[in-house]
Formats: structure tokens, sequence, C-alpha cells
């Protein structure tokens, strides 16, 4: 190993190498590793920290790295709020942090923002700010100010970002990956210069191939996302319906459609949007306090005001068709934000878009399950009798339930997300689980919530988020996992690139 | 001030690595270059932003960490500003960061603590000399000989032997004919935050309890503090029932009651002292001095609430100078980007960072500099 430091030392500096217990053991966790957050996976400490500062370091750390066979797991932002960083096992591997790689360019008359992975969102929304671009960003009412640009999107975790406008998904527009071989692949708008901001050329459409794959197939050292014009109109739609069934297959037709944006389909007691809406936490308590017996779908539209009306009221007709109610104005009158939201979020740490309950010290939110079932009905099922656990257990504990701050939030995907990236929708959908709580009196409460949803997991077969760890398949289907298998052996056939995140570590 | 191991852990996990605490409110800085804010984390790496430091906490309390030098040196080159809470708490969770970093600091191995900040330890009771006596010259009296007094002056260690300093106060002082005294024969303890810098609470705990009991012994009703790192802990920790404030309040008020011929200088920025601003809320003040003396002020984007330490605090700048003007070119980055060429700031331990690097063609001005300028003031140390 003393070998291979020296050898990174000489790639990037001997101050960039660091292999101290402190970077090692700060590296070695994410908001999933420790019981406040969820304790989903163990804390694996890399054998060292490397900080390149170009693509051509990069480059030179995976040769080196392809040579030793040692294992690379890439950090973007460097805020890990979700899977994919964290080595596969104990004292394996080096962990890649982008921190001295943060540029970020607007090329104001492609309409792109090209953004090295170190890069905060936080950073873009400055740029774009006077420029009357919208801008979304995932978790836009969240405050991390690193959540999007950072490894999620660079390494492919973030598959729920950017519905339509955002730094996600639908608005990644060309990336510049290092592939295992050390040679560099530019994919979509990126492969020239002044290209238009179109994923799908000139370079090959290779854009959504590394999702999924958690930096598996290569490292992305740059990346473009698309800006929107600002719309001239915006209106949202929330809609209950009496099944979880009926909203998600409401949805599928809308989806089809390919009206709205940023449209989500939540269980009972859910609020993924209202409360990433909301101006205030307040505002999106009140909304799940209210919303605990209902099933809902918020979605929200952006255009010319024809395009708007147009598109909303064929919204509404649809969903109607499938047992859906529009909610009065006075009821969404607390979503507000929501339209604020879809006229382009630029801020992302702004305290009056935090929709996040903890509030004081003495509160948290613990994340009690999340993954995803091959099929509509398991999906349904764990919903549901995760619900009764909860409130089971709640009414054991009456200064739990009664309690301005408890609360399950509920949130599932339900398949848009798969569709939206081309057509996976036999993944049924994804599902969270997440409690807020006021008082750490009150963890050992969440504490038997959280058993009794592992049981329910194991029970009804959910693959866990950060697959890859338990050696159950990815969080796709088993037809795209084969699929993925075969195209990682061709670019990576020793496996070094993050193994133990998305594709499970070899025997 | 101590908390248990288990309080640390508690008030730790309230740090989820969300981010909040790196960014600057975008509101308030339209320029993506200065859009980050903690010293060690914009300048070293991942590890020394604050959910670095606060994660260190977390693996020493629960005895997943040892003490070494790494987790020394990461810890002692956070400035102690203040940013990330303040952050925390205006975005999301509410992490009480500075409890926790001062914590770590208190329960550092004592041979692994910077050498330079171990003299912390011992300063605040040994004074063994200081120039004082020159703000009798200007009728700033001792209070045990002066009779009663409901106002004093709190000089700090930078204050005790910089004569031409004092001299500057004490012809303040003169012209704002209010009576003010001072303990000159027996000092009191000159407090500031280098014993949190140095992780030495119980010192400065019973420093306090001397400061207070003379206070009340003398019926002190208010105390002007020259430093505004004595002005936090005293603010912070006190339990007396005297009012403190800063000389920076003190020189406002006098320049509203006895206004002053404006002052002939070219645009100014201003750096906001943490401990001044952040700490204990004083950002208008400084503001209403550079006012009524007649400047033109080009704020920096990071002023304010959300301005960006000088990289001086948390003992930086005794413990590892280098590192302190590395932090400081970052402000100096800023304060070109305004236009100003010279940068006013209220704080002994800012003017002697941004002092020490500022570029060639910059200029820094103590605001008491400033003032004594603008009343007049011919000694040594005026405005050019």
């Amino acid at each position: 190993m003393n070998d291979i430091v020296k050898e990174l030392k000489k790639i990037v500096g001997a101050e960039w190498v660091r292999t101290d217990a402190l970077t090692r053991y700060y590296y070695s966790s994410d908001v999933m590793t420790y019981f406040g957050q969820g304790a989903l996976y163990p804390e694996n400490r890399p054998l060292a920290a490397v900080l390149p500062a170009s693509t051509t370091q990069v480059q030179k750390i995976i040769t080196l790295a392809r040579k030793h066979n040692l294992p690379l797991y890439p950090v973007g932002g460097g805020t890990v709020l979700l899977i994919g960083s964290i080595p596969g096992k104990p004292g394996i591997g080096i962990t890649l942090d982008f921190h001295r790689m943060q540029k970020i360019e607007v090329d104001k008359d492609r309409m792109v923002v090209r953004a090295q992975p170190g890069a905060m969102g936080l950073q873009v929304s400055q740029l774009i700010h006077e420029m009357d671009f919208g801008y979304r960003p995932y978790f836009g009412g969240s405050p991390g100010t690193s959540l999007f640009v950072p490894y999620q999107v660079f390494t492919g975790q973030n598959k729920m970002a950017g519905y339509q406008d955002g730094m996600g998904i639908n608005c990644v527009c060309g990336m510049e990956i290092a592939l295992p071989s050390g040679e560099l692949l530019r994919t979509g708008s990126m492969a020239h210069p002044k290209s238009p901001a179109w994923p799908h050329g000139p370079g090959p459409g290779l854009t959504f191939l590394p999702f999924f794959a958690n930096g598996g197939y290569g490292i992305v050292t740059e990346m473009e996302f698309r800006f929107f014009p600002t719309p001239q109109e915006v209106a949202s739609l929330w809609v209950t319906f009496p099944t979880l069934q009926g909203a998600v297959k409401a949805m599928y037709e809308v989806m089809r459609k390919e009206y709205a944006c940023g449209a989500t389909v939540m269980g009972p007691g859910c609020w993924t949007h209202a409360l990433y809406s909301s101006r205030h936490w307040q505002e999106g308590a009140h909304f799940v306090k209210g919303t605990q017996d209902i099933n809902l779908i918020g979605m929200s539209f952006r255009g010319t005001p024809g395009k708007v009306a147009f598109e909303r009221k064929a919204c509404i007709r649809i969903l109607k068709e499938h047992g859906g109610v529009p909610m009065p104005k006075w009821m969404v009158a607390i979503l507000d934000g929501h339209e604020e939201n879809a006229a382009g979020w630029q801020q992302c740490n702004s305290s009056k878009i935090c929709g996040t309950f903890t509030g004081k010290s003495d509160s948290g939110g613990i994340f009690v399950s999340g993954g995803v079932f091959d099929s509509l009905e398991k999906l349904e099922d764990y919903m549901d009798r995760g619900m009764k656990v909860y409130q089971q257990i709640s009414r054991e504990h009456p200064a739990f339930l009664h309690h301005p701050h408890p609360i399950l939030r509920l949130y599932a995907s339900c398949g848009q997300t798969y569709l939206a990236m081309g057509g996976h929708s036999n993944a049924a959908g994804e599902v969270i689980f997440v409690v807020d709580y006021a008082r750490r009196e009150f963890l050992p409460i969440v504490g038997a919530i959280k058993a009794q949803f592992d049981g329910l997991m194991q029970e009804i077969g959910m693959a866990p988020l950060g697959v890859g760890r338990d050696k159950r398949t990815w969080t796709e289907c088993p037809a795209h996992f084969s699929m993925a298998q075969v195209l990682k052996k061709i670019v990576d056939p020793q496996g070094f690139l993050s193994p133990g995140v998305s594709f499970p570590l070899s025997e | 001030m101590k908390v248990t191991k288990e309080e640390l852990l508690e008030k730790v996990l309230c740090c989820n690595r969300c981010g909040t605490c790196r960014g600057v409110p975008q509101d308030a800085v339209p320029n993506a270059a200065f859009s980050t804010q903690c010293p060690p984390g914009m300048t070293l790496f991942s590890a020394y932003e604050p959910a670095g430091l606060l994660y260190s906490a977390r693996g020493l309390s629960l005895n997943l960490l040892e003490w070494d030098s790494d987790i020394v040196s990461m810890l002692y080159s956070c400035t102690l500003c203040g940013y990330c809470e303040d952050l925390c708490s205006r975005g999301y969770r509410h992490t009480p960061a500075i409890t926790i970093l001062e914590e770590l600091r208190r329960i550092t191995p004592e041979e692994l603590k910077p050498k330079s900040l171990q003299k912390a330890k011992a300063s605040p009771k040994s004074i063994e000399r200081h120039q004082l006596s020159t703000l009798k010259e200007y009728g700033v009296f001792e209070v045990s000989e002066g009779g009663k007094v409901d106002t004093i002056l709190f000089p700090d260690h930078t204050l005790l032997n910089n004569r031409e300093k004092l001299k500057e106060i004490g012809f303040l002082i003169h012209k704002s004919g209010k009576k003010i005294g001072y303990f000159c024969n027996d000092p009191l303890p000159p407090v500031d935050a280098s014993l949190l810098s140095g992780g030495y609470q119980e010192v400065l705990e019973e420093c306090l309890e001397e400061i207070d009991t003379r206070l009340e012994t003398h019926g002190i009703k208010q105390i002007v503090c020259y430093n505004p790192e004595s002005l936090s802990v005293l603010l912070r920790f006190s339990n007396s029932r005297a009012q403190f404030i800063s000389i920076t309040e003190f020189y406002a008020e006098l320049l509203k009651k006895k206004p002053v011929k404006k002052l002939k200088l070219p645009t100014v920025t201003y750096q906001d002292p943490c401990h001044l601003g952040r700490y204990a809320k004083q950002y208008l003040a400084p503001r209403e001095v550079l006012s009524r003396v007649g400047l033109t002020l080009k704020e920096m984007w990071r002023s304010g609430y959300n301005s960006l330490c000088c990289g001086a605090g948390g003992g930086v700048i005794f413990s590892n100078p280098k590192l302190a003007k590395r932090y400081a070119a970052n402000r100096w980055e800023e304060a070109r980007a305004t236009g100003a060429r010279v940068m006013v700031t209220a704080c002994p331990f800012c003017y002697a960072n941004l002092q020490g690097s500022k570029p060639k063609g910059y200029k820094v001005i103590d605001i008491t500099s400033l003032v004594a300028q603008a009343y007049g003031y011919k000694g040594k140390a005026v405005v050019r």
C-alpha cells in the first residue's frame, strides 16, 4: 500500500492523499450508516482518500487502481445523504473526493451549465440567479447545498432527480466519463464545445448509462445540465384517490401523455412534494397531519398560459377517470409554494423553503425504510401494513402519538421515475418511510417502528436502496440488472470501480 | 460550560451532514466564487468542514477514533467563527456546533494542544507589566481611587501594552466627556476567547468569577470592551448584571452626540469581526461609525450576517499563522472585488491578520484609529 500511496502522491501532490485515521473515518460513513439516520449498512473505512484536481489526474488514478486492482469509490460534493460512496467492505479501496474540482460555467447561449463533480447546487443557483432561467434542484426544499451536483448525480445515484427541469437525469445533456480503461468518453452535448444541449448528440446518447451504476462503469468528471426559460405561467394540481393502486394507474396514464412535471404519488400521511414545496415546515406538517388517510397525486404545470390550462384540464380528466378527486382550492392553499417550485427555485438553502421538521436540537428524523418492489401489489401491501404498524405503535405510546412532531412521512415514487428514464416500468415502485421525532426519549419507539419495518421488508421482499451490499439485486428489475452486469463485465472486467455499491462484491 | 460524553454525542447527532453550513445564502452572494464560507473547509479538505469537525466528535464520543495529531490539527484549524452554527439554525436543524467545538478543545489532551495556545491558560492571572497608566493622562481614572463610577473600560491582552492604542482610546474617552474608570493598579483578568480556543474553560470560569465579583463590589453598571473577543466571552458567560458594550458602540454614540468633520478617505470596505458580529450581533454600530466619519462603504458580498472570518479566530493566528494568512487571502480576494483599497475592522486580531496578509497597495485601518483621526488626534497611529 505504501508504494501505491507514493504513486498517488506523485499524481495529485502529497498534500492531497490522506491516510490518517480521521480522514478514513470521515469517509467511512454517510447519512445511512448510523442509527440517528437509519444504520442501514455498516461503516467501512477506505484505505485512503485522494483529492484529484483535474480529469487528467482522475484518469491517472484510475490507471493506477486498475494496475493494482484497487477499488475506487467516488464522492462528489461531499455531503453524503444517499448511498454509494462507502466502501463495500472494511479496509478496501480508495475514496476519490472531488473537493478540488468545483468549477462551474454557465453557457447562456446554449442554456447549459457545465459543472465538475465537487460543485454545489448552491453555486449553480448563484450563477443563474439573475439570468431568468428556471432551475429546480433536486430536493430543493431540503437545505443541503450539495445534494444534486455531488456524487449522487455524478455517480449515477440520483435517480429521483430532475423531474422535468432540474439538475437531474432529465436535464443532463452530456457527460465526460473516465472509463476503467483510463480513456475518456464524452456523451451527448459534451462531444463538442458548441454542441446544442441535446442529450442524444452529437456525442453518443449514453447519458443515462451511468445512472444506477453508482460509479460502476466509470467516473464522471464533468457534466452539462440544461436550463429552461422561466415559464410564463405555473399551476399545480392535487388529486386524492381512494386507493393507492388507482393513483398509480392514473399516474402512469399522465406520464404516458407526457403531461405535467414533478408528479409524484404519495401514500397515506405522505408529504414529499407538499413538504418540499410549502413555504414553512409548519405548512408541511399541517398538510401531512391532514392527509393521514388519503392517497394523493401532486403535480405542477409550467409553460405558456395555453399549455398550462390545456395540460391541467387534461390531467384532471385522466385522474378523474381513475377515481381521483381534485382537492378544492382552500385545501391546497398551503401548497402555494409548489407553484414557486415549478417556476424554478433558485434558492436551495433559504430557510423559507426548508421544509423539514426537526427545528431544534433535540429533534431529528430517522430513515426507517426504503427500497423497491417488483410488483405494485407488494408495494401497496407494504405501505398499508407499514402504516398500520406505525399507527399501532403510536397508539401504544400516547405521548408519542399526541406530540405535535412525531410523524411518519411516506413517499412512493411508484414507477414514474423509471418510466421517465426510458421504460423500466416493471420496477413497480419505491417507498421510503421516515419518522420525525421531537424528543430523544422517543428514539426507542422509533426503533420499534423501524424493527417492524425491517421485518416487513424481508417478508414482502423489498430490494433495499443501496443494494449490492446484501447480494440482492440492483434497485432495478432482474432483467435490467443482468444486462447491466453484461455491460459491467465489458467496461470493467476487473470490477474495481465501486464494487459492493451497485454491483455486488465478488466472492 | 462542560458537557458529558453522552451530551456531546447527543449534540453531534443533530448534524446529518446535509451541507447547509458550507454555503452562504445565495441572496447575499450573487457570485459563485464567494459562495462558501467555512475557512478550513474551503481552504483544506472536506473532513475539515463543519460536518467533518462534528463527525470527529462523534467518533471520539463513541471511541471509534483516538486522539492524535491529525485530529488536533483539524480541530485547531477551525477559527470558531460560528457561521456553521448560525447557518444550521437558519435553515434546517440546530446543531450547536460552537458548543461541540469548544468542548472538543476542552477535552483535547494537553500534550497535543498547540503550545502557543497553552500559554493562554496562565496569562489571565499573570499580568507582569502593562501600560494602562497611559489612560490616566486622559482623565480615565482608577476605580478604586476615583469614587463612584458607572462605566469602566475593559482592556484585554492586546491593549495592555499597546501604548499608542491606549492613547487613542484615552483621547476619545476624553472627547466624550464621559466619566469612565478602569482597574489600573490591579487590572481585571483580561479575558478573551483565547481561553476557549485553548480549551481552558475552567480557567475562564475562575476569571469570570473574579470579574463578576469586582464589578458587583464597585457597583459597575456598564463595561466598554475594546476587544470583541472579550465582549463575546463576557456576554456569553458572565453572570454579572452589568451591561457589556463594545467600544465601537461607544464610538457610534459619541459620534452621534458630537459630530465630526468628514474624513477625506477613498471608499472603504469593512470586515465584520466574528465576535462583534456573529457572537455579539453588532452589525449596525460599526457601519454607523463609518457613515458618521464620512466614509463611503462598499460592502463585500459576504458581509454582515454572512460575513466571512478573516482567519485569525479560534487561536489560529497564534497556533498556525501561515494557515491564518491563507484564510485571510480568501477575504482579501473578496475585498479586491469591491474595488475598495482600504479595509476597516474593529478587532485587534482581524487587524493583525489582515495587516499581515494584505496585498500590495491595500491598507487596513482599525476603527479606533479612524475615529481618533476624525476627532483630530495627532498621535502616531494616524490615518493617512
